[in-house]
Order: structure tokens, then sequence, then C-alpha cells
């Protein structure tokens, strides 16, 4: 399986909306992708491969570049499954933070 | 980590975590904790933007408009507010707390007439309380003097930076203009007496009018900070114990004012249509009445009642003892 096989958001020319609704539609849809590579891909160089693709898509430079040099870093510790799973959850974390997928409540005092 | 513990922010901003219906809980808890352990209360983000709002180069008064079923602690979240913001003004603009609130700045279930005079007394930058604003700002009483004679100082407020709490039960039961010219709109969801605090929610309150005459009111949840988070709740504590306690014993006082205030306008009132009916009757039946106890001594009183209708037994006794009295005198 690879990214380009199933990049239906980005293939869809009558796919609508705002640019920031045609983004997050292309980025699950590389998410999901990815998520399968993840989870079912024993060649470390593919999944090692995968993951830059996924940076790649971050928006945000400087999310991008903390996102790799993190990877990078955890990589040589714990090694490429490992490393890949923590930026899959710090990405979805940033995702959610942005799109506010999780609403908060505030309180305060009198 | 515990991460359904609330984390305070910046600006004392309680992070509750997910909305849910348990942030309420969470929050509770957390007020709870600060008691019991006699933790420092955070800075309140809103008692500094009404200090700085009355305080600063803006010109500007606020209203306060609190609401809450009986007994749920509307006076109390009143004087804990206004003390707290009476420390945020002291912190601005200097002094001491009590320069800008005492239990003097307390309008207790008082009349309009009254309200009127302490408004009109009270100095720059004060706070001050209405509370049971329906009895002396009262929406059924819209045309009195009082209530027209309040509309016109609280319109006029601005010019001295005041900041009007009003508490009542509902909204609805003070004076419109009283309602639309509030700021901020409070309301206790749930209170926790034996704790200590109470959760309120608190909005700000905009008219707009619209072009059919009509007016639109727009409230908004409050926030204080840069990244506009919206605050969902507000937590005020017991109030300090002696100016509750003073609150409390003037409140006592001033219901049993108003009590007797009540049964005097009763008695007068009563006092008045039974002189306005005597006369009445008078007028119409006294030379009648004579005149038939002279042609007839010794009629029945039920015959001459007969003969005058409308007239009762109590007001025939008292013409009867009216012309004996005359009858002597001649």
């Amino acid at each position: 399986m690879s990214f380009s096989d199933t990049n239906k958001s980005n293939s869809n020319p009558m796919s609508g909306g705002t640019p920031k609704d045609k983004y997050v539609d292309f980025f699950f849809n590389q998410f999901g992708c990815y998520t399968n590579i993840l989870r079912s891909e024993t060649d470390e160089g593919i999944l090692d491969r995968a993951t830059a693709a996924l940076i790649a898509i971050c928006p945000d430079v400087a999310l991008r570049e903390e996102l790799f040099k993190k990877y990078t870093e955890k990589k040589g510790i714990d090694g490429v499954t490992t490393a890949s799973a923590g930026l899959a959850g710090n990405f979805m974390s940033h995702i959610s933070d942005t799109l506010e997928f999780t609403e908060k409540s505030y309180a305060s005092v009198f | 980590m515990d991460l359904t513990k609330p984390k305070v922010l910046e600006n004392g901003i309680v992070d509750l975590g997910c909305s849910n219906r348990s942030a309420i809980i969470r929050l509770a808890n957390w007020a709870q904790d600060l008691i019991d352990n006699n933790k420092p209360i955070p800075r309140s983000p809103f008692c500094k933007w009404a200090a700085e709002r009355v305080g600063s180069k803006d010109k500007q008064d606020l209203t306060i408009f609190i609401s809450a079923r009986k007994g749920k602690g509307k006076s109390y979240t009143a004087l804990y507010l206004a003390s707290r913001i009476a420390e945020e003004i002291a912190l601005l603009l200097g002094g001491k707390p009590s320069d800008y609130f005492t239990i003097e700045n307390c309008a207790l279930l008082m009349d309009s007439s009254k309200i009127t005079h302490l408004l009109s007394t009270k100095g720059k930058y004060q706070v001050l309380i209405i509370d049971d604003a329906g009895v002396g700002a009262n929406n059924r009483e819209f045309l009195s003097r009082g209530n027209i004679n309040f509309n016109k100082i609280m319109m006029t407020c601005r010019t001295k930076r005041w900041i009007v709490i009003f508490t009542s039960v509902l909204k609805s039961h003070v004076d419109l203009n009283i309602r639309e010219m509030s700021d901020i709109l409070i309301n206790i969801y749930k209170s926790f007496h034996e704790g200590g605090f109470n959760i309120c929610k608190a909005k700000n309150s905009d008219v707009i009018e619209l072009p059919n005459n009509k007016n639109m009111t727009i409230s908004k949840r409050l926030s204080f900070d840069k990244d506009n988070k919206k605050i969902d709740f507000w937590v005020s504590f017991a109030p300090d114990r002696k100016l509750a306690e003073e609150y409390d014993r003037q409140r006592d006082i001033a219901a049993d004012k108003i009590l007797q205030e009540s049964n005097e306008q009763l008695n007068e009132k009563q006092a008045g249509k039974a002189e306005t009916k005597q006369q009445e009757l008078f007028t119409k039946y006294y030379e009648k009445v004579k005149h038939i106890y002279e042609s007839e001594p010794g009629i029945k009183g039920k015959e001459v009642l007969r003969r005058c209708p409308g007239l009762t037994p109590t007001y025939l006794d008292k013409m009867r003892a009216q012309i004996n009295a005359k009858q002597e005198e001649d």
C-alpha cells in the first residue's frame, strides 16, 4: 500500500469547501493510510519514508521542524516503529488543538 | 499526572479539561480544596477588569445583575463580588478597599426613594449593592416617581463611575430600563452552601436596536485572555464573616421595616375606604333615617334597612347614635 493509492481527496477535483476544509480532508486521508502502514509494515525503510512523508504535509513550519527533530532523535534511541507511533500521536494532538476536537471548559473566580 | 485535576492558568483562569457534565464537579472539588486547605484564591480576572473599567481613562460604569432562586446565595455572592472588586479598585487607585465598598453601600429591600437617596449621596468609584431590586425598582411600578428617579440616576451613574450590583429572583421582576442597562448578567448555577461557595454563570449583555423598533439582547460568555478562552463557570466564595453578619442584621431590620410599612399602608387604605363609604351613606340616608325615626318611633331596624338599600346595620347604628347625640344637644 502506498500513499498515492488511496489519495482520494487530492485527486478529486469536485472536493469543495475552504482551503482549510480541503487540507483537513487531505490530511485525514493521508493519516489513515499512514496508520495502516504503521500497523502492518515490517520493513523499517518503508515506514521511515512514510513517516517523513507525513511530516512533510505538516503546514506549520516550526512544528514540522520540531516533529522531524523529535522523530530523528527518538528513532536513534527507540527505533523507527516506536518513534513513528510517537510522531503520529504528536501530530494528531496538534491537529486536535487546531481543530478543537476536544471542547474544553474553563472557569475562574470572582 | 492527574489529567482530570483542574489547572490554574495565567490570569486566574482554571482549565477544567473536557467540556462534559463532570466539569462542574471537577471545579467544585477544586474550589473545596482551596477552602479546606486555606489555599490562596487566585486573582479574579473579572474583578480586575471591572476595576480597570471604572478606574481607567475609559470613563465607564458597570452594572451587574445577579439572579437566582430564593436562598441560592445571591446576596452573599453580591457581597463577595463587591468586596473583591473594591480590593481591585484599591490596588488600582490607591486607598483601602473600604474606601470603595462598605455595608453602607448596600440598599437592602429598601423602597426606591431610599435607594435614590443612597445613590445620590455616594461619591466616585463606589461599588453598590441593590439587594432584592424587585422591592425598590419593581417592574409593576414602572411609572412611579421612585422608579423614574432611579432610572435617571442609573443613566447618569457613568460620571460617578459606579459599579452597581443588582440582585433579584428573576430579571423580569425588575424595571425594564435597569434590565436593559445591565452589562453583566450573573446566574447562580449551583449552590454549595455547606462548602462555602457558589458556582455561577456569567455573560455580558448587549442590547441592539432592530429596525422594527424592537430590541434584541445578545449575551456572550466572558473571556479575559489573549486566546479568547470562554469562561463557562465562575466561583464565588463566602464573603467576610463580619460583613455577612452585619449584612444579615441590617437585612432583618429592613425586612421588618418593609413589613411594618406595608401594614401601615394597608391599614391606611382600609381606613380610607371605610371613611369614604360612611360619608357616602350618611349623605344619602342621614336625613331619610332621621325622618323615619321621628315619624315612626319604635320602628324596627330591619324595616329601616329594607327602606334604605345599601345601608348596613353598622352604619345604621352609627347614624342613630349621631341622631340621638344631636337630639340631646338640641
